[in-house]
């Protein structure tokens, strides 16, 4: 049987695509006869337009008819968070309060893909305004993960990773908060990056902790990656936090080179490899560690001393700013409102505000605002968030000591295997868990890949991928990419 | 650490968020056992530390000085309104 055509990566694709051997058309159709027939069950789209999918491909084709030269992304369908801003698809965030929602423009990263030519399939699930790490917080009902449907695909870019692993898409947009493209893309078995904060525009990304989030690639190659990351990457002064000396132009060419001659140090922070890391995880991202030991690559132990704070540092200052984010929706500008209830008459604004607010956010939303609004909240705000921005600097200090020695770190994305529907949903604080290991890398604003470094076997046969964490120094994805390069042509 | 709950209406009220009461209930112990988890921040000495208030540390941020053009489309903004009147959103009366 030949492979379908949706198994390839980008780079596959576009070698295809530029000899004429196939076209976009057929590409589009290959991913949605797989959206038609296997997303009823995995559920990783809460929108999707097959006709103007296929409407954007022909238009690609046509051009390179005419002898265009198009770039590598030019045809390829992909897969957006329903976060992120695609004009004329709905942009829910995965709550009821954006429902009716239609973007009415493209984000910076939509408008940078649209100009290479990519092409839109549709919107992903996540956890409501991807506040989560297993999309179990979905207004609109949880993602399976694609090896076991038992089980989640992490979270929140959970209908990313999983439509990138099922082949329903070449590569998907993710956002990262405290590990939502890490640890999903380590659940399902991709690749995804989290850059440098200020490396991608943050415009048009509905926003959940703004000096946390940043928009990322899922793909099924580290080259691929590199490919989108380059694509969506760089300056835009409608973000005032992108920075502008962040150019990484030819990176997916560099990326080809390896770390051959590099003689790169690595560190492994010891302080991951404690307790509550599964047998598994543990084995997996030792044995890569001996694979760049082979590499040539200098293994040190080194110290992260206060990761044991990372996650509480981090769970005041995210709902900090997400009370203020949140505070935007109120029935009045868009979305879901009780205004719009028919027979209903407000008496006050305040009421608007109240019921909009009160029927629209689901419980993880309301009790993150919450808990912002606590620890803002005056007689709490010094010892909380005044805290814990000292306690972020700390953590950052401990990087930026670490990189003075080596160039990378290496660590597992997550300490667990994807774990069971309703597991950790009882208890908050063990769902906040699943975020451990990444959540440090977001407070510092330094760059992190995922890449899978093995399956462990589970009862009922059912294979279950593991992921291995690459952090690198602002704004030296390249290092970052090129070393999970060589990895994953070592392991081929 | 129990979180009364007058301290809720209070934090509900500061964040215009309607409750019911069995949601009162719930979410008091869940904010409680968050807080406690949250509370180990105090072990780590921080003093003489400057907080890090963004991911970056860029400073002062500012645009050109000029006149910004109209990008976005207001009939497209409009319509994601409940309630419009001519070019605003339209709301029930503030003051009494």
């Amino acid at each position: 049987m030949k492979t379908p055509l949706r198994t390839l990566t980008i780079a596959e694709a576009s070698k295809l695509l530029i000899e004429k051997e196939i076209s976009s058309v057929e590409l589009v159709k290959s991913c949605v006869e797989a959206i038609e027939t296997k997303d009823a069950d995995i559920h990783a789209f809460l929108s999707f337009d097959a006709k103007n999918a296929v409407l954007q491909a022909e238009a690609i084709d046509k051009r390179r008819h005419a002898g265009e030269s198009l770039g590598p992304i030019a045809g390829i369908p992909c897969a957006v968070k329903d976060n992120i801003l695609v004009k004329g698809f709905t942009a829910t965030a995965a709550s009821k309060i954006l429902e009716p929602y239609q973007a009415p423009y493209d984000a910076t990263v939509i408008a940078r893909l649209r100009r290479a030519g990519a092409v839109f399939l549709g919107k992903t699930n996540l956890d409501e305004f991807a506040m989560g790490a297993s999309t179990e917080n979905s207004a609109f009902g949880p993602t399976k993960n694609p090896h076991d449907f038992s089980r989640v695909p992490g979270g929140s870019s959970g209908g990313s990773a999983a439509a990138v692993a099922a082949d329903e898409c070449i590569f998907a947009l993710g956002s990262d908060t405290g590990g939502s493209i890490r640890q999903p893309a380590s659940f399902c078995g991709a690749v995804g990056l989290k850059p440098t904060y200020g490396a991608v525009s943050r415009y048009g990304l509905i926003a959940m902790a703004s000096s946390l989030d940043q928009i990322g690639p899922m793909t099924k190659s580290v080259e691929d990656c590199a490919t989108v990351f380059e694509t969506i990457a760089g300056y835009d002064p409608h973000d005032a936090t992108s920075v502008v000396s962040a150019m990484y132009a030819e990176l997916a060419n560099v990326v080809r080179y390896g770390i051959d001659g590099m003689r790169l140090a690595i560190g492994v922070p010891k302080e991951y490899f404690g307790q509550g890391i599964e047998k598994s995880v543990e084995t997996s991202v030792k044995q890569a560690i001996e694979t760049f030991r082979k590499l040539g690559v200098r293994i040190e132990e080194i110290s992260l001393p206060h990761t044991p704070y990372a996650l509480a540092c981090y769970y005041i200052v995210m709902p900090a700013e997400v009370s203020a984010n949140l505070a935007r929706f109120d029935g009045v500008k868009y979305g879901f409102s009780t205004l719009r209830e028919s027979g209903r008459h407000a008496r006050a604004l305040q009421e608007v505000y109240f019921e909009t607010r009160a029927k629209g956010f689901g419980p993880e939303a309301r009790r993150r605002i919450m808990l912002g609004t606590y620890v803002l909240s005056a007689g709490y705000y010094d010892a909380y968030y005044a805290k814990a921005q000292k306690v972020r600097r700390v953590v950052q200090r401990d990087f930026l000591d670490a990189f003075k020695k080596v160039d990378l770190i290496l660590t597992p994305t997550s300490p667990v295997l994807p774990f069971r529907f309703g597991e950790r949903t009882r208890d908050p604080v063990s769902m906040y868990l699943a975020d451990v290991y990444t959540v440090s890398i977001n407070l510092a604003g330094i760059p992190a890949l995922s890449l899978p470094c093995g399956f462990a076997e589970c009862q009922g046969g059912a294979k279950l991928p593991i992921g291995l964490q690459i952090i690198g120094k602002h704004f030296d994805e390249k290092t970052i990419l090129q070393a999970a390069y060589a990895y994953a042509h070592a392991n081929a | 650490m129990a979180i009364r709950k007058e301290e809720i209406e209070h934090l509900a009220k500061l964040a215009r968020l309607g409750l019911s009461e069995s949601e009162k209930a719930k979410i008091a112990p869940d904010l409680a056992s968050i807080l406690e988890f949250v509370g180990n921040l105090s072990k780590v000495d921080t003093h003489a530390v400057e907080p890090l208030s963004g991911g970056t540390d860029l400073f002062n941020v500012f645009r050109s000085d000029g006149a910004a053009l109209q990008k976005h489309d207001r009939k497209a903004l409009l319509k994601e309104a409940p309630e419009t009147k001519a070019h605003y959103c339209k709301v029930p009366r503030v003051l009494e």
